[in-house]
């Protein structure tokens, strides 16, 4: 474990920025003071636990670290996921819609180079929304009811039929297009666009995508690595004929 | 991309089918004068210039370097044998024969320092015409017929492109081909 209850909430920031949006996601705001992790997880009223091995697992990416998830309820551990989707909707990718538009008012870009990074864009965008509502409108909350189900012991027939059409490991594969798009994003960014006479501007929508990356393969490796494998395991539970 | 300048409009649509057959795929112009050839040149990378010796007299001067020529002659003086080691020349009277001969021996000397010339990250030839064909939308079948390759052949330029550019997506060739002026901006929609 890299952080743990004892040590300064402060410090688990310098130790790496870019949990800042991680810690408000899990509830707590800054102003730490001097207070450890566990004292103001306490004051507001969040799992110590369940906040540490969410942090841990950004920080580092190991199968052992990441697991530690698993000790914690899929409901919560789904909600973390979609406060992540509202901040990439409502904050991020808004954000870097504007610094893109920048691009052009500051004629860092022509109108044709502004024009295909914006599309490029939107493209992204688009499957990520696409993505973002088979996950919360079908995936997560099919996976809150296999956990009932499997903490009941028990899945009515509608349930079961549903693990026969369409298992958890089927929606797996979903998440490489999106890294992908995001991928080129940043190489044409960085490689194909004209030379600007001052990289400021893009080097800022550089900055935040490459933060949005880091960001959404957390929550894709939280997705594939801690929730699908969980959840294939209850759903042979609940397929195995009962006694 | 192959460059033909003659201002025999029978000659050079005779070589650009020649070449067609021996070498299909790759980008082929033709001009018929010395100001065409010029423009082209400052355009275009050229890596095989066939050229009627009028021609090539008139843009000496601008001829850029590393480029290989062919010199287009009239008829072979009595007194020249037939030379295989000689592949700068093609004559007018050359038989069937010697024109295969001479323009195999060019495509493979092209390829060859094609490949040297390129860095790692360096797209060849072939590998532009894939990425403009991706980037028109085509499929890897479609491409494969059109260029007359496998759809195995396909696939393993498709990975090389992605590993040089760092490029991963259909749209991402796209804007690179645009970026990069491989197709214009109507081509595409
Ligand atoms: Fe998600
Ligand atoms: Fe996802």
């Amino acid at each position: 474990m890299i952080l743990t209850k004892d040590m300064k909430m402060a410090d688990a920031i310098h130790r790496n920025y870019l949990l800042l949006p991680v810690i408000n996601r899990l509830g707590i705001q800054l102003g730490f003071q001097d207070k450890s992790i566990e004292k103001i997880c306490t004051e507001k009223g969040v799992d110590v636990s369940f906040f540490l091995s969410i942090l841990n697992a950004f920080l580092d990416t190991k199968k052992t670290t990441t697991g530690q998830i698993q000790t914690h309820s899929v409901k919560n551990v789904v909600a973390y996921l979609l406060k992540t989707h509202s901040y990439y909707i409502e904050r991020i990718i808004p954000e870097i819609e504007n610094r893109i538009n920048l691009l052009l008012q500051h004629s860092q870009l022509n109108k044709t180079e502004f024009l295909l990074v914006k599309n490029f864009f939107e493209e992204y965008k688009r499957e990520l929304y696409v993505h973002i509502s088979l996950e919360e409108d079908r995936v997560y909350p099919y996976m809150v009811e296999i956990a009932e189900a499997y903490h009941l012991g028990h899945a009515n027939s509608t349930l079961i039929a549903k693990i026969k059409s369409y298992p958890i490991a089927s929606y797996e594969e979903e998440h490489s297009d999106i890294e992908a798009k995001l991928f080129d994003l940043k190489n044409i960014l960085i490689k194909y666009l004209p030379e600007p006479k001052d990289s400021y501007l893009q080097n800022q929508v550089l900055t935040m995508l490459f933060t949005l990356e880091q960001d959404i393969s957390d929550h894709a490796r939280i997705e594939n690595k801690v929730l699908v494998p969980q959840i294939t395991q209850m759903e042979n539970a609940l397929l195995k004929p009962q006694n | 991309m192959i460059a033909i300048a003659t201002a025999s409009f029978v000659v050079g649509k005779g070589l650009m089918h020649i070449l067609k057959e021996l070498y299909s795929g790759r980008r082929i112009v033709l001009v018929s004068s010395e100001m065409e050839l010029k423009a082209l040149l400052e355009q275009n990378k050229i890596s095989l210039l066939i050229a009627s010796i009028a021609i090539l007299n008139e843009i000496k001067p601008l001829a850029p370097k590393n480029i290989q020529i062919v010199k287009l002659m009239d008829s072979r003086p009595n007194y020249l044998q037939l030379d295989y080691n000689n592949s700068e020349l093609l004559y007018s009277d050359d038989d069937e024969s010697q024109v295969l001969h001479t323009l195999k021996r060019n495509l493979a000397l092209m390829d060859k320092t094609n490949t040297a010339n390129k860095s790692e990250s360096e797209l060849s030839d072939r590998e532009l015409d894939i990425v403009r064909e991706v980037a028109l939308g085509k499929t890897n079948k479609e491409i494969a017929d059109k260029l007359y390759i496998s759809t195995h052949t396909v696939i393993t330029h498709r990975k090389n492109i992605t590993r040089k550019l760092g490029i991963k997506t259909v749209s991402g060739l796209t804007v690179y081909a645009l970026l990069n002026k491989l197709i214009k901006m109507g081509d595409s929609f």
